[in-house]
């Protein structure tokens, strides 16, 4: 195991041994060799998320994620995942607003295999796309639109939440999976200029993680990647950071459930940006573990069934939320009502010296556990290469957590007023919706 | 950019080159033989107060795992709900710590202690940096020893365990889950009700219950600890003796599993507006130490254990009706099936639904060698990736333990993928019973049913609630 850590000790022991460097045609490479175990993980990370579609195609990005398994003119149709799972490997992706992720998974002996086969859809995904293809993609992405927000309890509100958060111009004013609609407009010129915009050397990350030789796997990158061309990539207007939701209540029914939910949005600053651990720190003094406030105030007292606060963090800017779901006899107004009374007791008084430790301790424990994983390493690298632009950037990360003091709590939770929040409630259909 | 653009207005033409450019990814690479996984080997010991002990040590992080896994779960209850709502409570205060103060250490020092309540089987799962380990294992022991099932808590839990199953009634899979097994078990039978028990039986359960239902359940001769981190055998025993130095008692009854009293059939569960509809067959399969175990799961894998099974095949790529479909088999000690499920468009019910059962028929006739391949190198690479971190091999050793099997089991699978012939794989698909399946199919019934009766043809359907 490469992974340094000792506890109680300075979060500079915290590391992946690895190498990185850079292609002539900017394909960014990390490597990191491991022989626990004879496997090997590669991850490659794009740059381009659902925040890069044009107006009319929403859910492209995630569509387009799914079209890289569809075959290319050397491993047609189902060949990618025929080939790979004939020899015991596995593979999957995700699209977030501002990425997207291709990994592999499998015996050490696949390295090389699995490094043709992206630098074969890298170099000619597109030239081999049809309109039997995206059609068949399109059913299959519909479908999974359907299985994870329509059919799912509590679903509508993350259709509905990037609308009423952001200004129409944002790219993050529409959500990842997209609308039916645009989902349905998206033609064969989409994918072959999407592939040609976004799916360059110069656009990509690639992390080769595991039972490997460093040298000979440098040579098999430089000869399966090193021609592939770089393009000039477009320019990306800067969006600044929205302060107040376009809207600031929305009220939805589903006839699914029976418990109400209640969820306060607020927009917070980008992922690893300032203020960005301190309201991760908020989030662990409010509602993780039983101890926490949130959850002593309303589960403990049984007003709420459940609790929860969070910052997804993000690349423009990010988004913070509380939700919460009440106990018989409660409403979420009542709910709402206690927790800005926690928000600005946390704001006037901030946290004991108790609390930020047990939050830290917390954190340390997360880092630990999540790198013990040859994926989770890998997908961390890329991560965070992405969004400073150096893999092992754990050590700083998990400093910015034990930085974080008292006053940037205080300050932290001061942002998070009735005024600057969008609130979503979703009541039972036979409930009443004011 | 710029050079395309200019490109795109000019008329196409090849210029005549003398070059000939080798296209560097012409040739696929070859696949050497992959190298030998071995798996941990687990050091066997007994605790002072006669639990197993299995330890598999696995320095290099400051991380220890551990596992107790008590005999019994749903399949010992008397009303339904009883083991599972019972077990929680074992971590809502113990010892001297009310529950707040209980949960206080575990936060404070990052410590995570859970339950879970299985078929035949409850877990209690500690999970700690090592220099914590102490205060994991009093509290842990704690948990067992000496819980304080106060009724507030009690009153707090259940309202928390009601809201629970309301909202996994509103989630369709489950309910195709839930209803299942209903059907296949047989009403009565232990298994035929979920873990977390049904609105009519939580109102039976009480804090009474709970103390007999513990008491029954955990103790160190039902019991086997799996210790899993950096930690040796000798510590791992030397802290576990010291922390249940308390822990006693033989226990009462060994649970004796009736058999299922399976109604097979197809049945309908109404969920007016669903967009989509889920579908699901419960068939008799395996049992955790039967020897066609292997051979069977292997099948199960190539019907729809990856991307690229059959089942996921037909209805999700070549027929876009589904985000994914899928088959695996489920086993514990005594008792085995086999499962094939897929949430499918609301408007294709009917289609997809026949092209399940169509797949199903097919495997009876077997797979070929490419098949077999694949499900081979499927199987061990998901055995591999369970030996990776502490929590993963403690919670894989765990079930080995759970479902009677030894601490041997990961390296008798392995040696039992080598040796599974086509043959030996054909013989256990070919000897699955589809009658006896019972399938659900939990959907609009408005939209679905005519589907159902135009496309699927003659079967009778019975409707049946959540």
């Amino acid at each position: 195991m490469h992974l340094l850590f000792a506890m109680n000790a300075s979060a500079q022991d915290l590391s992946i041994p690895h190498e990185q460097y850079q292609l002539d045609n900017g394909l960014n490479v990390v490597l990191v060799e491991d022989h626990s175990l004879p496997q090997v993980v590669i991850n490659l990370w794009y740059g381009v998320g659902s925040k890069d579609e044009v107006a009319g195609r929403t859910g492209f990005a995630h569509l387009f994620e799914h079209l890289m398994f569809m075959g290319t003119t050397r491993l047609p149709d189902s060949g990618f995942d025929d080939l790979m799972e004939g020899h015991g490997g596995w593979n999957n992706a995700w699209t977030s607003e501002d990425a997207t992720d291709y990994y592999e998974v499998g015996p050490s002996s696949l390295a090389e295999l699995f490094l043709w086969m992206e630098a074969d859809r890298m170099d000619g995904l597109a030239s081999a796309m049809t309109q039997e293809k995206l059609d068949l993609q399109r059913d299959v992405v519909r479908n999974e639109r359907r299985q994870s927000y329509e059919n799912s309890p509590y679903g509508e509100v993350w259709l509905v939440m990037p609308e009423a958060l952001y200004p129409e111009s944002h790219p993050y004013a529409h959500t990842v999976i997209g609308s039916h609609e645009d989902l349905e407009a998206a033609t064969l010129q989409d994918v072959v200029d999407f592939f040609d915009t976004w799916y360059v050397p110069n656009n990509a990350s690639l992390v080769v993680a595991g039972d490997i030789d460093v040298d000979e796997t440098k040579a098999v990158i430089d000869q399966l990647f090193g021609h592939l061309e770089m393009k000039e990539l477009p320019d990306r207007a800067q969006v600044p950071t929205p302060v107040k939701p376009e809207k600031a209540l929305i009220e939805l029914t589903d006839d699914s459930v029976e418990v109400p939910l209640t969820m306060t949005i607020w927009h917070s600053p980008a992922a690893l940006q300032a203020g960005d651990a301190e309201l991760d720190v908020v989030s662990g003094i409010l509602a993780s573990g039983r101890s926490s406030r949130l959850y002593q105030r309303l589960v403990d007292s049984g007003i709420a069934l459940e609790v929860d606060a969070w910052q997804y963090s993000q690349l423009l800017s990010s988004i913070y939320g509380v939700e919460a779901k009440p106990a018989e006899g409660h409403t979420v107004e009542e709910i709402e009502a206690i927790v800005y009374e926690e928000l600005a007791k946390l704001a006037a008084e901030g946290p004991t010296e108790a609390e930020l430790e047990r939050v830290v301790n917390a954190y340390e424990m997360r880092f630990i556990r999540n790198l013990e994983s040859l994926q989770a390493r890998a997908s961390a690298l890329n991560r965070y290469h992405y969004l400073v632009g150096e893999p092992d950037y754990l050590a700083q990360d998990l400093d910015r957590y034990k930085r974080v003091d008292a006053e940037g709590v205080k300050a932290a939770a001061a942002l998070l007023t009735r005024e600057r929040a969008a609130t979503f409630r979703v009541y039972p259909a036979d409930g009443e919706v004011e | 950019m710029l050079l395309l653009l200019t490109l795109a207005g000019c008329p196409k033409k090849t210029p005549e080159v003398d070059i000939v450019k080798t296209d560097p990814l012409e040739k696929r690479p070859e696949v050497p033989a992959a190298q030998t996984f071995t798996p941990p080997e687990a050091e066997v010991l007994t605790l002072d107060n006669g639990a197993a002990l299995w330890v598999l040590h696995k320095p290099g992080l400051p991380l220890v795992t551990i596992e107790l896994v008590a005999d019994g779960g749903k399949a010992a209850d008397d009303i339904a709900g009883t083991s599972r709502l019972c077990d929680k409570m074992m971590l809502r205060g113990a010892g001297e710590r009310d529950a707040t103060a209980f949960a206080a250490v575990l936060d404070q020092q990052a410590i995570d202690l859970t339950v879970g309540t299985y078929d035949t089987s409850s877990m209690m799962t500690l999970s700690t940096h090592a220099g914590r380990l102490s205060t994991g294992l009093e509290l842990m022991a704690d948990a067992v020893l000496k819980p304080n099932l106060s009724a507030e808590e009690f009153d707090k839990l259940l309202a928390q365990t009601k809201a629970s199953l309301d909202e996994d009634l509103a989630r369709p899979p489950v309910v195709a889950s839930w209803v299942a097994s209903r059907i296949y078990w047989g009403e009565g039978h232990p298994l035929a009700t979920p873990a977390i028990g049904t609105k009519a039986s939580l109102e039976e359960v009480t804090v009474e219950a709970c103390a007999a239902s513990l008491e029954t359940r955990w103790k160190p001769d039902r019991s086997t600890f799996v210790v899993s981190g950096d930690l040796s055998a000798a510590d791992a025993k030397a802290a576990l003796d010291a922390a249940f130095a308390d822990w006693s008692g033989p226990s009462e009854e060994v649970l004796d599993l009736p058999a299922a009293v399976t109604d097979p059939g197809f049945y309908l569960v109404d969920d007016p507006g669903a967009t989509q509809s889920t579908l699901r067959v419960m068939a008799p399969g395996w049992h955790s130490v039967h020897p066609d175990r292997t051979a069977a799961d292997l099948g199960a894998i190539v019907l729809g254990g990856t991307f690229t099974s059959r089942l996921n095949r037909l209805l999700r790529e070549e027929k876009g009706y589904t985000y994914g479909a899928r088959a695996n088999l489920s086993y514990g000690a005594g008792y085995g099936h086999v499962i094939a499920s897929s949430s499918v468009r609301a408007d294709v019910t009917g289609l997809a639904l026949q092209d399940l059962l169509g797949e199903l028929d097919k495997i009876n006739a077997g797979i070929d060698e490419a098949e077999l391949e694949k499900a081979k190198g499927a199987r061990r690479t998901s055995l591999m990736s369970r030996a990776e971190t502490r929590s993963g091999v403690a919670g894989t050793w765990g079930w080995y333990a759970a479902d009677g099997q030894p601490p041997t089991q990961m390296a008798e699978d392995l040696a039992a993928v080598e040796a599974a012939s086509l043959e030996s794989v054909n013989a256990a698909l070919g000897s699955i019973d589809w009658s006896e399946a019972v399938v659900v199919v939990v959907g609009d019934l408005e939209l679905v049913r005519p589907q159902l009766d135009e496309v699927v043809g003659d079967i009778e359907w019975t409707q049946v609630e959540k």
